[in-house]
């Protein structure tokens, strides 16, 4: 079962450290970690080492790393989900992720790791019941502490949430707003091939709904043509039945933001944007042009264009002028990134220029992949559409709201 | 709560850090004096100071020291000041146990406070405290708590057992395993959960509390939160296995023969469906509810959950609702992109049995720029794991885009991903090996015409060449052309065109590895096909032109290659140029720098005498009459008169024309395993600590004992068993670099050879298991004689045994002028010991040099007086000898039998002697605490590969260039191992088998032996951590000390 977990900021140093068994884990192993990590260079480690002492798990988030240290059998993957929830539940808490927040906020985030895991296995982690047993840190509570010099974290004498019928929600939740949003995030993933055809195209996307619902509200939500799904998963809360019998999505709602369920659609024909890469080279020289327009209509503007040229190591340096947009370059990571934004109605962008190769080499003999990202805003490019959405067992009309969003995710050209 | 109470210190520095955080307090900690401000009456100015502990805490740095100060707070009434102290508790409540007593008190008192969450922590802080003394009262408030009404109290009572059950205090089990079901049968979901916990830490194997609550907590699964429903998963699961066994497992592709198999057969699958109607005739409806329960979990969001449902699927769906689990399992990938490098190993040993399995869904398995490198290469080992007729063009034009890919490893595996999938499927033998010729050619050849063409007589093949090569570059070629070789030994029918394609480029080929590569195959076709032999002349003669500058590896394989062509095409058209290359090039190596590189020139020399004695005199040659001549060249300084030619051509025969196995193309990523899959011991391939195997099912006694062969996989097996015992025998092969007085070694053409051989050795792992635990192995009578194994022909055993037994150690224990006179040595023998098999023989030297008899000379414990049989002294337990009298000057021997319970402190005995007491101290050395244990090479090699991580320590050591044999009789002098063998690698690796007296835990211990004979490499592998360190620094001194007993 987990020890101990550590947070490391990105220089290495450990932010803090919290212990759960009796047998403590010493901080060396960090500097042990920080080792192998500086050993594999620009690669982050495998989430699961041996040490010679124990074995780490860790994952990575917005550049703390969480360390955590077992020297038993447990299922690994039990351990990393552990980590990603302590991320997502301190994000949640403190409104973002970084060594200061930590710093600042450590009483409550010692408050939280020890509610979130109790001898080693862990034990409330949902948020919505967290939040009962110690409540957030808001300004109110913060400049209340100063006035009155209490500055308590914790829920006096609540009643818990795990006395109610659903573990995720407490019976009592009250709201004068009732409202509940949706939000459809997709992201595009496709590798091109280097004669531009499509090697896979698919979307993956998440329902991200925030609730601020009274009462015990029954919700259910269809969609207009579910079986484009490929894949699903969802959040506790959904009920299977519901699902295999009408594709229909039926739960009581955790109060608050929570991923209702995640998707993916396979073998989309439609990537929006085209990049046409032609390398060509010689003496020590290549030639290079870039053509980048869109592919049919995506139905709404394609913003955020942006494409990154990571160039092999026998590139020494780079003269590339772009048509639309900037390109800036990187020495230490070879790396040209083309800033394009939205293409223009009259133009077409284009990055043309020459690489210098590495005296010796004459002919470019490793091809780079270049990364396109963009955003779309207002569409779901796998053309899931929401039918309806039902509340029952509730007096009031709540306020529905629905967005949808799409990002590129690994976007790949291959050339 | 508004209270105006509050102090001014905290106000103040609340402000200046800014609104109400905590920043301050972090950033320095000490700047207000803590013990007064736990000391205040004030719960705000407590809360601070405790706050400034936990920031030191989060520091790092210990705070115990204001334990007693803090453990007054436990009292106050404040919720935050109980949470804060209920953290510090935790933090340090197992190193000040006996000031957390002080705290009891106040935690029955608050057990009963209304408030749950006071509750919860009260019990939980007192869980914390390991003090056995406070065992019944724990217990008490657990068995409270477990009927609490809140589910979050009854929660925290469940995983207060676990921790009371760590205590380690046996007595109370019966009570713990009573609240485990009590708790298991709670109604609440999320208690179950926590229960399954408990019941996995305590009574992991008392299957009988689930046949009751089994379709109860069937029914919560789906309820429970997520961690819940891993372990009730694993309980469930492993529940089941013992009833009914597995449809499905790792141990072998088939699937094994259980009695939920047989159902399955004689009722053609449909078992299952007794289910749906509605009465059970079957009593396995538990397996269908089961599998039925943990399907919706399959779309959790949880990738444990995912995974741990997949696997029971796995275990016990039948097969055609197998593929129930592939879908969910490839979604992971992307949903949970944390959680892909452990799903990805799982899939891979999934994949490994049913490759039918995710045949459809190959693109999920292609690469992305983002994807880490271990990511790749389990990828690249499912796609070639996968890969079908329907498949092929696609995986083969992906993996073929990877080539391409400025990543240099990437590109590496991709071909060597090319080469396995033509291994696995036949029909693309072709194209693949087209590729490969033309990825060889074209990569190799670029920059050339440009280098080269000016002096193409004479490539340069030495550094000048190589520096235009990118060692990525080279890498690509070098695995290329292994993957070649692979597929042509695998498909020989091939072989001409790819063969003359090799030849013609030969020139262009610089990276050494891959010419030793391309050399070695030269020499096989030479071997199988003399008539096809005409390019062979023209590139030898290439070959000796650039002899001078090639690596030492290559000169090693065309010396090789000489050999073959010479011991087998003696018929050869062209005899007389390969007899002059042979001479030229056996000259040039006999003047090498490299002394391997010369000794092979004369080993070649003396072993070809005879094939060439043939040709000399063979009659019917349409005599070239400088043929004896050129003959009589090359045996120049051989004195033929001692050399049977019959003799020698044979041997030679069975050296070089060997039939040679298909090698294979070692896995880039994890070997196959037999470890559960989504366990911690599957990821990190060895048995972690606390790695329970599934339970033998109940009827396994009933089913044949002799697990099936893997069908798919035939020719691996035979392979395996092939290349074990080419290692163990001696017969040198051809390729063999180095043979040495006391051991031969042999190797392979390329460098791989270590990892193929463990990647073979884990797929027959269930069949060395068996012979492993065979009881001749384990009896002690074979002791003496496993000393040295019968491979070892130059130490006779008996050697071992007098230098044993004559030359034991002895260290002195009294001094004759503190002894009164008596003067007492011991030492350890190296036999079993007659009363035990645990226990270790001590021999007492006595001498007597005062002028007076000695009488009465005994052991014992020194507290009880007179004479003992056997006795305790700290751990272990002593047979004392009978007793004795000397006569001035008289010296004699006695044996003591001591038990040291696999401890290596020092025991202490007492030595009586005409009434006066003298202590005397007996310290165990490591290597006695040991029994020798015979195992095959291979046997080893699989103990040592499961055996890892922490429980291997290794040290480089300085040898003073002692041989392999001297290293080999220290060892087996400092600690009582058996030498099992020697096994090559780059280096010579000497191999001891041993196992520890007590407990039996295999200890392994291999020393490699660097080629310059000064250094070397000793790595022990045990169990035991301590104990192998113990014994590796006790072997580090044995094996340096220059005084060692063969000095």
């Amino acid at each position: 079962m987990i020890q101990c977990l550590f947070l490391l900021s990105d220089a290495g140093d450990v932010i803090l450290e919290k212990q759960w068994m009796g047998k403590r884990v010493e901080r060396s192993i960090c500097s042990w970690f920080w080792r192998q990590r500086s050993e594999m260079e620009d690669q982050d480690p495998p989430s699961v080492i041996a040490s010679p002492t124990h074995y780490l798990l860790h994952i990575v988030r917005e550049g703390v790393t969480f360390l955590a240290c077992t020297a038993s059998e447990m299922p690994p993957l039990l351990g990393i989900e552990f980590l990603c929830k302590v991320a997502s539940v301190l994000e949640n808490y403190l409104g973002g992720l970084n060594e200061d927040i930590l710093k600042d906020n450590f009483v409550i985030v010692y408050e939280i790791l020890d509610e979130m895991m109790d001898s080693g296995f862990p034990s409330t982690t949902e948020p919505s019941v967290l939040k009962e047993i110690i409540a957030p840190p808001n300004l109110v509570s913060r400049v209340l502490s100063v006035v009155t010099g209490t500055s308590s974290s914790l829920n006096a004498a609540s009643p818990l949430a795990t006395s109610s019928q659903v573990s995720w929600r407490a019976s009592n939740v009250k709201h004068s707003n009732n409202e509940i949003y949706f939000d459809l995030v997709e992201e595009m993933d496709a590798v091109f091939n280097r004669d531009g055809f499509v090697v896979k195209c698919e979307a993956y996307g998440e329902i991200q709904a925030t609730s601020r619902l009274s009462g015990m509200p029954e919700l259910s939500l269809t969609f207009a043509n579910a079986d484009i799904l490929h894949d699903v998963n969802f959040h506790p809360c959904v009920r299977y039945r519901a699902w295999e019998a009408d594709q229909m999505l039926s739960f009581i709602p955790p109060d608050g933001a929570f991923k209702l369920m995640s998707y993916r659609v396979k073998g989309l024909k439609n990537p929006p944007l085209f990049v046409r890469p032609q390398l060509s080279s010689g003496e020590g020289i290549c030639r290079v042009n870039v053509l980048v327009g869109l592919r049919g209509d995506p139905g709404k503007p394609v913003d955020a264009i942006i494409v990154q040229l990571p160039w092999p190591p026998s590139v020494v340096s780079t003269n590339l002028s772009p048509s639309v947009g900037t390109v800036t370059y990187s020495f230490s990571t070879k790396v040209s990134t083309w800033i394009i934004g939205r293409i223009p109605k009259d133009k077409s962008p284009c990055l043309s220029g020459t690489l210098q190769l590495e005296p010796g080499i004459n002919r470019l003999e490793e091809f780079p992949t270049f990364l396109v990202g963009f955003k779309i805003q207002g569409t779901a490019v796998s053309g899931l559409k929401v039918d309806k959405m039902d509340i029952r067992n509730v007096e009031y009309r709540p306020y529905k709201g629905f967005r949808a969003v799409t990002r590129a995710a690994s976007y790949e050209i291959r050339t | 709560m508004f209270s105006s109470t509050a102090s001014s210190i905290s106000k103040m520095s609340a402000l200046v850090s800014g609104v109400g955080t905590d920043a301050a307090i972090y950033d320095d900690p000490q700047d207000a004096d803590i013990p007064t401000l736990l000391d205040s009456r004030y719960d705000a100015d407590k809360a601070q100071g405790l706050k400034r502990l936990i920031a030191l805490m989060a520091q790092g740095q210990d705070v115990s020291t204001f334990f007693p100060q803090v453990v007054k707070g436990v009292a106050s009434q404040s919720l935050e000041v109980k949470k804060l102290v209920y953290i510090y508790l935790v933090h340090y409540a197992d190193k000040r146990p006996d000031e957390a007593l002080l705290s009891i008190n106040s935690f029955q008192r608050d057990l009963s406070d209304i408030n749950p969450l006071v509750r919860a922590w009260a019990l939980r802080a007192m869980s914390g405290i390991k003090v056995r003394a406070v065992g019944p009262l724990v217990i008490m408030a657990a068995n409270k708590c477990a009927r609490d009404p809140s589910p979050y109290v009854r929660r925290c009572a469940a995983n207060a057992v676990s921790k009371i059950h760590s205590m380690g205090d046996e007595q109370h089990f019966d009570e713990l395993v009573q609240l485990v079901s009590i708790l298991l049968n709670d109604n609440y979901p999320g208690v179950a959960g926590a229960a399954a916990q408990a019941f996995i830490s305590v009574c992991p194997e008392r299957y009988s509390l689930l046949s009751s609550s089994f379709r109860k907590l069937c029914g919560l699964l789906y309820e429970a939160d997520e961690w819940g429903q891993i372990s009730l998963m694993d309980i469930l699961m492993r529940y089941i296995v013992a009833k009914y066994g597995v449809v499905r497992d790792f141990s072998s592709v088939n699937v094994e023969f259980s009695c939920l198999q047989q159902a399955h057969e004689e009722n053609g699958g449909d078992f299952y469906k007794a289910d749906t109607r509605s009465s059970f005739p079957d009593e396995r409806w538990e397996v269908r509810l089961m599998l039925s329960s943990t399907l919706s979990l399959l779309r959790s969001q949880n990738s444990a959950v995912v995974l741990q449902a997949a696997v029971i699927h796995w275990y016990f769906s039948p097969g055609n609702e197998l593929s129930n689990i592939v879908k969910p399992l490839l979604f992971l990938l992307r949903s949970s992109l944390d959680a892909r490098h452990v799903v990805l190993a799982n899939i891979l040993s999934f994949s490994k049995c049913e490759p039918s399995l995710f045949e459809a869904y190959f693109e999920d398995f292609f690469i992305c720029s983002s994807d880490s490198q271990a990511i790749q290469a389990l990828k690249l080992d499912i796609l070639t794991n996968i890969v079908s007729d329907l498949s092929a063009t696609q995986i083969l034009q992906e993996l073929e885009a990877y080539i391409r890919n400025p990543n240099s490893q990437l590109a590496a595996d991709a071909v060597n991903s090319i080469g396995r999938c033509a291994l696995r499927l036949s029909s693309t033998v072709a194209i693949c090996t087209k590729g490969l010729l033309k990825l060889v050619v074209s990569r190799s050849s670029r920059d050339d015409d440009s280098l080269h063409n000016a002096n193409d007589a004479e490539p340069k093949v030495g550094d000048s060449g190589r520096e235009q090569y990118s060692p990525g570059r080279g890498r690509v070629v070098v695995q290329a052309v292994s993957s070649l070789r692979a597929i042509m030994q695998k498909h020989p029918a091939e072989q001409d065109q790819v063969i003359l394609h090799l030849l013609r480029n030969l020139n262009h080929i610089l990276e050494p590895t891959a010419r030793e590569v391309v050399i070695w195959m030269i020499g096989e076709q030479a071997i199988a096909r003399p008539a096809l032999a005409e390019g062979i002349p023209v590139a030898l003669r290439y070959l000796a032109k650039t002899f001078a500058n090639e690596s030492n590896g290559t000169k090693l394989q065309v010396l090789n290659c000489l050999a073959k062509i010479i011991s087998s095409s003696q018929r050869c058209s062209s005899l007389k140029t390969v007899l002059l290359i042979l001479q030229y090039i056996l000259d040039l190596a006999a003047c090498d720098l490299n002394y391997d590189v010369r000794d092979r020139a004369w080993i070649l020399r003396v072993l070809l005498a005879g094939h060439l004695d043939a040709i000399k005199h063979h009659s019917s040659y349409d005599a070239d009459p400088r043929l004896p001549e050129i003959i009589d060249a090359i045996l120049l300084n051989i004195d033929q008169s001692k050399l049977d030619p019959g003799v020698l051509s044979k041997a030679a025969n069975s050296m070089f024309l060997r039939q040679k196995s298909v090698p294979v193309l070692p896995s880039l990523s994890l070997q196959p395993s037999t470890f559960l899959p989504g366990s911690m011991s599957h990821m990190v391939q060895h048995k972690s600590p606390g790695y329970r195997p599934l339970p033998r099912e109940r009827y396994t006694d009933l089913s044949p004992s002799s697990p099936t062969l893997p069908e798919r996989q035939p020719e691996l097996q035979s392979q395996s068993e092939s290349t074990d015992s080419g290692s163990e025998s001696f017969e040198s092969e051809d390729d063999g670099n180095y043979t040495d007085d006391d051991l031969a070694v042999i190797s392979d053409a390329d460098g791989n050879t270590a990892k193929e051989k463990a990647d073979l050795i884990s797929l027959s792992d269930t069949e060395l298991l068996k012979r492993d635990a065979s009881p001749e192995d384990l009896s002690p009578s074979v002791d003496l004689e496993s000393w040295l194994g019968p491979e070892e022909p130059s130490n006779s055993p008996e050697d071992f045994d007098k230098s044993s037994n004559s030359e034991v150690k002895k260290v002195l224990a009294l001094d004759f002028t503190n002894g009164d006179g008596l003067e007492v040595h011991y030492g350890f023998m190296r036999g079993p010991s007659i009363f035990s098999s645990s226990m270790v023989c001590v021999r007492l030297f006595l001498h007597n040099k005062s002028s007076e008899p000695m009488h009465g000379i005994e052991i014992n414990d020194g507290e009880t007086a007179g004479r003992q049989t056997a006795f305790e002294s700290g751990t272990a337990r002593i047979i004392p000898p009978e007793a004795v009298a000397l006569e001035p000057g008289e010296k004699t021997e006695l044996n003591a039998h001591v038990d040291f319970r696999h401890n290596l402190s020092i025991v202490k005995v007492c030595l009586h002697c005409n009434s006066n007491k003298f202590p005397i101290k007996i310290s165990p050395e490591p290597g006695v605490l040991l029994r020798p244990r015979k195992m095959s090479i291979s046997v080893f090699l699989a103990a040592e590969a499961r055996i890892a991580g922490m429980h291997r320590s290794s040290r480089r050591i300085y040898l003073h260039g002692i041989s392999p044999g001297q290293c080999c009789k220290r060892i087996v002098a400092a600690a009582r191992v058996s030498f099992i063998g020697s096994r090559d690698a780059e280096d010579v690796v000497l191999l001891f088998g041993a196992e520890t007296l007590t407990g039996s835990l295999l200890c392994l211990i291999s020393v490699a032996l660097e080629p310059d004979a000064v250094h070397g490499t000793l790595t022990i592998c045990c169990e035991d951590t301590l104990f192998g360190l113990a014994l590796l620094n006790h072997l580090d001194k044995a094996l340096t000390s220059l005084e060692s007993i063969d000095s």
